[in-house]
């Protein structure tokens, strides 16, 4: 009986014993799919330059044979190779015609194992950009674009974004990155009529090119004992200036190798905006405090013009009259054909915003475009009639480029529209 | 629900003190031994593995009756605590390059984290043995301890980043803990005067250990002892007691049991992904002859309930609308019941019997086993895992559960005076053991209760105590 009951205890305790394995995790198969190819950039209804390419990498077999799926999700475009087999290498390829419905266009990229199971999808995008229109950028480098100049000697464009500086291809919407030998934040680019390139960067550094942006000499710095921001300008006649923001203001005739000062009669807080020169010779400058200035001496000396508050930019016209963007109440354009010794009023509107902006006025052959903060962008031809552009409140910078395309800056975003 | 644990207790006990003899024997002794140590917590992931420790002590017994005694025992073990995560060889969800600069492992978690407690034991309890030669012991009472030295893991280090963080847990654990005291055991007389033990027993701590999972004291330990008995012995107790006669004879049985059992989860709405499972149950069944035909039932069972889960779900051991996993697990509940029932029989030789009555019991480990595949993809990656699953989910359970037993069986006189019992019940559990500790919302769908249901067929030896 003891042996019956010994029994009967250790089966007990046996059967409530019981192994299983320790818990873990094994990559059984795997595959890393990387799309070539995408975020380029073509005109509407064109081939992209690229083919696309999906590039199927085995971590454990190999992907050779596999099936992959091309579909347009956006855009309307059309593709050579809608079903592509991976090849030996792990690739496979098709070629993307863009369509006209959007600007972002999308194709996706569907990847089946040998036995038709899906396993993962990547997106191709693609921009897309048609002639009489605008077009939406998100995209970087130009989506963070802040300053830009055209060179129309040349025709070259150049821009600062996210602190370097980008050369326009001979598609306006591609830009290629300008090698400067420098280490901070390119902040500002200026070209003079003559062709010549200046940029300033975050340690109060200006160089200089003479050559469309192939090489790059460092001037003289215009502040040598300042290792911050300096602000830039290139006046209509050709002349660089540069302050540190406060009442420091120095200019280079000899593009940028010496630098004289030009500060006298300035108040703290009177850095640069813009100079102008008038046909007479006198200088006019618009501070960053929004007051105006002139200067009979080449500047060594300014007067403080009271006739108008809050010049937010100033632009002069070949014939010398002066244009003043004032928000004061309201968006005014006014101008002055005496010098600025009286101003009046040409246009004006009530936005109830208070966005501010840069690069207000823009010449192309024979039309004004004006960016109205919190409007968007009117045009002239005669500074009598003004006509609505694009209405979009949401921008606040405006360039022209060398070729007449529009180019527009909103949040986090620009905007390009060619028109043929 | 621990209440009812202790009123069943306290029924047998009442059942077992059947004789008023006062033996008045004291006994002192030894006793020596290995523990089984899993803490007790609101564990979710891993697998909390059981280790091993000493256990080494002095005890002293004092015989109160025939049947009923007091003992005590200062003791010291070393409690160890290992826990397993999930280990891996690949930096999860991220592009596995292998050839490249990324070798693995780029991200590393610790596999395995260990505690070690030290403790100085000083039990108290009451113990109950049948007055046969070969005794059978059941003990119930508390403990206090004193904490010797400890043990604690560094927690996750993450390399593959310019930092490394290894964090060091400086938290002293408490010094002193008390908590219950639970033993089953055998003892057999070698000579006069010197008994040998063999028992098993648990200690259930009270404090907690490991903050992290809100962790206290567990300790399965298998001892063996010796003990002497010839001091204070009274003259009445030094007639052998297989030989005293009793007004109880035959009224009160024991059986060893030991059976199978066919076990499933009655809660769940998703049927379909749920199936049986195969369990157990093993312990010993007393039975009161209250009159030809009734008796009352009572048993310390150890059971292995549980419920087998296959399909997509988004968890591992219940239904979880989604398709993160395709799971092939198995749930094991493993429960301390003590059933009370009402037996009525019939027939001379061949008796067939029917009894009914509720169970309650006390959960002592919560556990998913199995496999679960996995697949990712995130647009530049697809990737299929395999995960051995074990999860200690005593987190996701509740510890106690009761409901109601009704069985059928017949038993078969062998040997003169023993029984062979063939017993099938049906156990419905009334409570949703799934707890929602951690607080998740669930989601539309998804299972939020579990419900114990098992058949169990079992055979069993009854024993006569006289």
């Amino acid at each position: 009986m003891k042996n019956f009951i010994y029994s009967i205890l250790i089966l007990g305790l046996l059967s409530s014993c019981s192994k299983f394995p320790d818990p873990s995790i094994e990559l059984i198969n795997g595959y890393t799919i990387y799309p070539y190819g995408s975020e380029q950039r073509g005109l509407a209804g064109e081939f992209l330059q690229d083919s696309l390419l999906l590039q199927v990498s085995g971590l454990r077999n190999t992907s050779a044979g596999m099936r992959v799926e091309f579909s347009v999700m956006t855009g309307g475009g059309e593709l050579t190779t809608p079903v592509a087999i991976v090849d030996q290498y792990g690739n496979a390829y098709t070629r993307w015609k863009t369509g006209f419905e959007t600007n972002q266009q999308v194709v996706k990229a569907s990847v089946y194992d040998l036995n038709g199971k899906f396993l993962s999808s990547s997106n191709f995008i693609s921009y897309a950009f048609k002639p009489n229109a605008w077009d939406t950028m998100v995209a970087q480098p130009d989506a963070n674009m802040w300053d830009m100049a055209a060179d129309t000697i040349n025709n070259l464009t150049f821009m600062c974004s996210n602190g370097q500086v980008f050369r326009q291809t001979d598609m306006y919407f591609n830009w290629e990155f300008v090698g400067i030998n420098q280490s901070g934040f390119l902040n500002a680019v200026e070209v003079d009529s003559q062709g010549v390139i200046y940029a300033s960067n975050s340690g109060g550094e200006v160089f200089v090119s003479v050559d469309k942006g192939q090489n790059w000499d460092r001037c003289n710095k215009p502040f040598p004992d300042n290792p911050g921001y300096i602000a830039m300008f290139v006046s209509n006649n050709d002349w660089v200036w540069a302050s540190t923001g406060d009442k420091k203001l120095v200019c280079s005739k000899d593009h940028g190798s010496t630098w004289t000062d030009a500060s006298g009669g300035l108040s703290d807080g009177d850095g640069l905006g813009e100079i102008y020169r008038h046909p007479d010779g006198t200088l006019f400058l618009r501070t960053l405090i929004s007051r105006l200035y002139k200067s009979a001496d080449d500047g060594k000396n300014w007067t403080l013009i009271n006739t108008i508050e809050y010049a937010n930019e100033i632009y002069m016209e070949p014939n010398g009259d002066i244009l003043v963007y004032s928000p004061y109440y309201k968006q005014r354009i006014m101008k002055s054909t005496d010098k600025c010794q009286s101003f009046t009023e040409l246009y004006s509107v009530v936005t109830n915003t208070g966005m501010s902006g840069f690069n207000f006025f823009n010449y192309y052959k024979g039309t004004y475009y004006i960016l109205i903060p919190g409007k968007g962008i009117i045009t002239t031809t005669d500074m009598i009639h003004f006509e609505d552009y694009w209405n979009n409140r949401d921008l606040f910078n405006f360039f022209i480029d060398n070729n007449g395309v529009l180019i527009a800056k909103g949040n986090q975003r620009i905007f390009y529209r060619h028109n043929l | 629900m621990k209440n009812k644990f202790v009123f069943s207790a306290v029924i047998l006990l009442s059942l077992l003190l059947t004789s008023s003899a006062f033996s008045q024997k004291l006994t002192v002794g030894l006793l020596n031994g290995i523990n089984f140590t899993q803490p007790q917590g609101y564990f979710a992931s891993g697998k909390w593995e059981v280790k091993n420790g000493p256990v080494a002590g002095l005890f002293l017994n004092y015989q109160i009756t025939k049947i009923l005694s007091v003992q005590s025992e200062f003791n010291y073990t070393v409690i160890n605590y290992t826990h397993k995560n999930y280990s891996s060889d690949q930096y999860m969800y991220y592009p596995l390059y292998e050839n490249t600069i990324y070798i693995a492992p780029y991200y590393y978690y610790h596999s395995t984290e260990e505690w070690e407690f030290g403790f100085y034991r000083i039990p108290l309890y009451l113990k109950i043995s049948t007055p046969t030669k070969l005794k059978l012991e059941l003990a119930m009472g508390g403990y206090y301890s004193f904490r010797d030295h400890y043990d604690l893991p560094d927690y996750p280090v993450y390399i593959g980043f310019s930092d490394t963080w290894p964090y060091t847990n400086t938290e002293e654990p408490p010094k002193h803990d008390a908590g219950f005291f639970y033993s089953v055991g055998l003892a057999y007389p070698v000579t006069e005067n010197f008994n040998i033990y063999m028992n098993g027993r648990y200690f259930s701590g009270k404090k907690t250990y490991i903050p992290s999972v809100s962790a206290t004291n567990g300790s399965a330990e298998l001892t063996f002892g010796f003990g002497y008995s010839g001091l204070l012995k009274s003259k009445k107790s030094a007639s052998n007691p297989e030989h005293s006669s009793d007004s109880a004879s035959h009224s009160l049985t024991v059986t060893p049991k030991l059976g199978i059992a066919v076990t499933s989860n009655a809660g769940s709405d998703n049927n379909n992904m749920y199936s049986n499972a195969t369990g157990f149950s093993t312990g010993l069944s007393f039975m009161y002859r209250l009159s030809k035909h009734f008796s009352l039932q009572s048993e310390l069972l150890y059971e292995r309930k549980g419920y087998e889960i296959k399909g997509e779900s988004n968890s591992f051991f219940k239904y979880t609308p989604g398709s993160n996993y395709t799971i092939d697990n198995r749930v094991n509940l493993d429960y301390v019941t003590l059933p009370l029932l009402l037996n009525v029989r019939f027939g001379q030789k061949l008796q067939v019997y029917f009894n009914t009555g509720i169970y309650a019991a006390m959960q002592m480990n919560a556990r998913c086993t199995g496999t679960a595949y996995s697949s990712y993809s995130n647009g530049i990656t697809y990737q299929e895992y395999k995960t051995t699953v074990y999860d200690d989910i005593d987190g996701y359970m509740k510890s106690s559960d009761w409901g109601w037993a009704i069985g059928c069986g017949i038993q078969y006189p062998v040997l003169q005076k023993y029984k062979l019992d063939f017993e099938f019940r049906y156990n419905k559990g009334f409570t949703n053991i799934y707890t929602n500790h951690y607080n998740q919302t669930p989601v539309e769908n998804e299972d939020t209760e579990i419900k114990n249901k098992s058949y169990t067929f079992s055979l069993g030896f009854q024993i006569p105590i006289n």
